[in-house]
């Protein structure tokens, strides 16, 4: 059961701390987990890893304002036959024990998210009211949610009802040695250049103290090394993934630029 | 002098010197002779006008050149060394090494420095520049410039010395390369070079005067240099800073004000750095007296300037037709239809667009200026300001926001008026309206003080979008500050300030000027040019959009 959603090959995810070993207990104990931080520092590999570490199927869900409960929790539809009941992601995971994960969980709309009360308590049971059954979650079954802390506006935010009921992980882009390590691995670029990316990374990360709304992420370094592998010259890479991507203002434009020239030899 | 490139190389300072503490890149003073060599010190760095002209790249490429010299000095070199016991010569020498030193570390972690100074380093060994000037040139790019083969025997004995101390000490150390500097420095001396340190100019372009490096204990001419070099006066006081003598203070109102005085701080840039308790804030607040009402124009509403957004947090209810289906509804009534065959079936359920809640200040500028005509009309600037001003809060109460209207004007920094023509939660009436038509401008323009007021009444406001709209005539500007772009420095701060708290500052600015200071301070897109009076209502509707509320 559930095959589709089962992470087969063994995700590439480069520990920072105790965050595998924190988690495995956090789930030994049915813990929800709630993982926070930036865009793109890998909170969402690791949630595939520890996936696949475990051997559960994982559901994802990318939360956003249109999501109703009825799309997490299961809705009548029509066929041929009449109406039949058809579970969403997150009862699926419930029955049959696997990872359910929802993404950027601050995007959903906060009568949403509330389903998923029950679950989170000991009594971990999610009630169906237009079907009229009362599900047990399976032994396996996992509840993770993330979000950005610094991205969102003031309105959108989590309870502190629903905050309360999990366990957090703190995510950031890692020291630059690991993040070099990461982008080589995942870019198929040498250290030495990877090294270079990461720095170019942390140099704009300084620029938020003066208007730069973000730095640039570990995802947008894989980015740029995925282009120069593929020949495209390292200065003009950076310029689409990096200094174009992340602002559109002429000053700021300027000196990321200069950061990249000066970064690369 | 473009201010852009100046930001521009503020932002690279700030990433190749790797300091947490604000670092500003500024222009020279007007009063010090623009041949005058770049000056840095702990949060600063004060440039020539040549090294300022922009670049396609956007920055100046001796701006730059100058700028990543001036982070390698922040990163790797001690200031302030006692310069006793060394001569003129001596310093130089010893700030020359230091300077390739601080250079070379630099390169070690961003390697395309290098190619940014490397056109000033040939270009100083070019000009073919004689003895003092002509040795330092060629020691420049001698240690620096590994393919350049220098002639002069003196120049080759420092690079083999400071190859020599870089592979015994390597490069970390600054004080392992001090005896080679005071051989170096004797060589000169037995070679009697003659030496003017008063008429001496730096032959390589982009680097700093150095000034940082020492400490001149009771040193007359330091103390000049430094002199010359620093903020404006700032601590003096001004002239005609005592409050409410000055008859032309007389404030007009014929209505009674409630009056709170409050203290704000000021930005300085040079200093980098909020100056505590600096402005003075007097906030008038007309008491609500009984008044016929003013004369009721008919105010125009401004259209078409809320985008229509989705909004999925409210559902409406359900309706017999429309364009989506909602699902579960849907099926409800397929089952009941097995019972009830003629059942109604309201199965449609159309999307609300809805915009959240919006809180605008309109914040008029009463200075003198504004009692200039416009041009090409025969209205005042602050007529104009008065019925933009009237224009929006109509637009926006009909809208059901709130808005408000207030006004401000300075004196020196000692008196700073903000006036509450219009309180939020107020009505558009008649009485409303006089007391706007009543406002008079006189003073000048400090602007930051009065954004920073205004944030902190708009924190009160409950709605979730909440922003100042600033309607000026030009640059602020005060009778007690000298500098220019002072003021414009602490406007930008204020409003960054402000954006911190989740208040946006927008800016419509009369003055066909207005491009050189607007965008610096609200930013490339928080700003509007009106230059005609019948373009204000255009100008208005393009700001509230982009707004995005």
């Amino acid at each position: 059961m559930l095959d589709a959603w089962r992470v087969t090959a063994q995700p590439y995810y480069r520990p920072v701390a105790e965050e595998v070993a924190l988690c495995e207990k956090a789930f030994a104990h049915r813990v929800p987990l709630l993982l926070k931080g930036p865009t793109g520092c890998g909170k969402t590999r690791f949630v595939e890893y520890m996936a696949w570490k475990l051997g559960r199927p994982l559901v994802t869900v990318a939360c956003n304002e249109d999501l109703s409960a009825a799309d997490l929790v299961g809705r009548y539809l029509l066929d041929a036959q009449g109406t039949t009941w058809h579970d969403g992601p997150l009862t699926t995971a419930l029955r049959h024990g696997a990872i359910c994960y929802l993404d950027e969980v601050v995007e959903a709309r906060q009568d949403t998210t509330v389903v998923i009360h029950p679950l989170t308590d000991a009594r971990r049971i999610l009630p169906l009211e237009k079907k009229g059954e009362l599900v047990h979650a399976h032994p396996d079954f996992q509840l993770v949610v993330s979000y950005n802390p610094g991205y969102q506006s003031r309105a959108k935010d989590l309870k502190p009802s629903t905050r309360q009921r999990f366990a957090a992980l703190a995510f950031d882009y890692p020291t630059p040695e690991v993040e070099a390590e990461v982008v080589a691995h995942e870019a198929g670029i040498p250290l030495a250049l990877a090294a270079q990316l990461v720095a170019i990374a942390a140099g704009s990360r300084r620029l938020r103290q003066r208007g730069l709304d973000e730095g640039a992420s570990t995802r947008m370094l894989i980015y740029t090394g995925l282009l120069i592998v593929d020949g495209v010259p390292p200065r003009v890479s950076c310029e689409m993934t990096l200094v174009q991507a992340l602002t559109d203002e002429p000053e700021m434009l300027a000196a990321l630029r200069a950061l990249v020239d000066a970064s690369l030899a | 002098m473009n201010p852009r490139v100046l930001e521009g190389l503020g932002h690279l300072l700030a990433v190749l010197a790797g300091v947490d503490r604000p670092l500003t890149v500024q222009a020279h003073a007007d009063s010090l002779p623009q041949d005058r060599a770049s000056v840095l010190t702990a949060d600063h760095l004060s440039l020539p006008a040549a090294h300022l002209n922009p670049d396609p790249a956007g920055l100046s490429l001796l701006g730059r050149a100058a700028v990543a010299h001036a982070a390698a000095h922040l990163r790797h070199s001690p200031t302030g060394r006692s310069s006793r016991g060394l001569k003129p010569l001596g310093l130089l020498v010893h700030a020359a090494l230091e300077d390739a030193r601080a250079e070379r570390l630099l390169c070690l972690r961003f390697p395309g420095v290098r190619a940014w100074w490397q056109p000033w380093l040939t270009q100083a060994t070019e000009q073919d520049l004689l003895a003092v000037p002509g040795l330092m040139a060629g020691l420049a790019r001698a240690l620096l410039d590994p393919g350049y083969t220098p002639a002069n025997p003196w120049v080759r004995k420092a690079r083999q010395g400071f190859e020599a101390v870089c592979l015994q000490h390597g490069l970390g150390d600054p004080a392992a390369f001090r005896p080679l500097a005071s051989v170096l420095a004797n060589d000169l001396g037995q070679m009697r070079v003659r030496f003017d340190a008063r008429q001496y100019q730096e032959p390589v372009a982009y680097r700093d005067d150095n000034s940082h490096l020492w400490h001149h204990p009771a040193n007359a001419d330091a103390a000049e240099h430094d002199r010359s070099v620093s903020a404006p006066p700032s601590s003096s006081p001004p002239a005609g800073a005592a409050p409410a003598t000055d008859p032309s203070d007389d404030v007009p109102l014929q209505v009674e004000t409630e009056v709170r005085t409050l203290v704000y701080p000021e930005w300085d840039a040079t200093l980098g750095r909020l100056r505590p308790d600096w402005c003075t804030v007097i906030e008038h607040r007309p008491k609500p007296v009984v008044e016929g009402a003013g004369v009721a124009v008919a105010l125009p509403v401004l259209r078409a300037w809320r985008g229509h957004r989705l909004d999925r947090r409210q559902r409406s209810s359900l309706c017999r037709e429309g364009d989506d289906f909602d699902m579960d509804a849907l099926v409800r009534v397929w089952v009941d239809r097995v019972r009830q065959p003629h059942a109604e079936a309201a199965v449609f359920r159309p999307p609300t667009y809805a915009s959240d809640a919006v809180s605008l200040l309109v914040l008029l500028d009463l200075s003198q200026s504004t009692n200039d005509l416009v041009l090409g009309g025969a209205s005042t600037v602050l007529d104009l300001e008065k019925d933009g001003a009237l224009t929006l809060a109509h637009t926006l109460q009909t809208a059901s926001d709130r808005v408000a209207i207030h006004g401000f004007r300075s004196d020196t920094r000692h008196r700073i008026d903000y006036e509450r023509l219009l309180d939020f939660g107020q009505a558009l009436d008649g009485r409303a309206r006089g007391q706007v038509a009543r406002a008079v401008s006189h003073g000048s323009t400090r602007m930051g003080a009065a954004i920073r007021h205004a944030t902190g009444l708009l924190a009160q406001e409950p709605s979730t979008h909440r922003a100042v709209f600033v309607v000026t005539d030009g640059a602020p500007s005060d009778v007690d500050v000298f500098r220019s772009g002072y003021l414009i420095d602490d406007a930008a701060a204020a409003v960054h300030e402000a954006q911190a708290h989740g208040v946006k500052v927008c800016g419509l600015v009369l003055d066909p000027q207005a491009d050189a200071y607007s965008h610096r301070i609200f930013g490339q897109r928080g700003f509007q040019v009106v230059e005609q009076p019948k373009a204000l209502v255009r100008g208005m509707q393009h700001l509230l959009r982009r707004l995005a509320f």
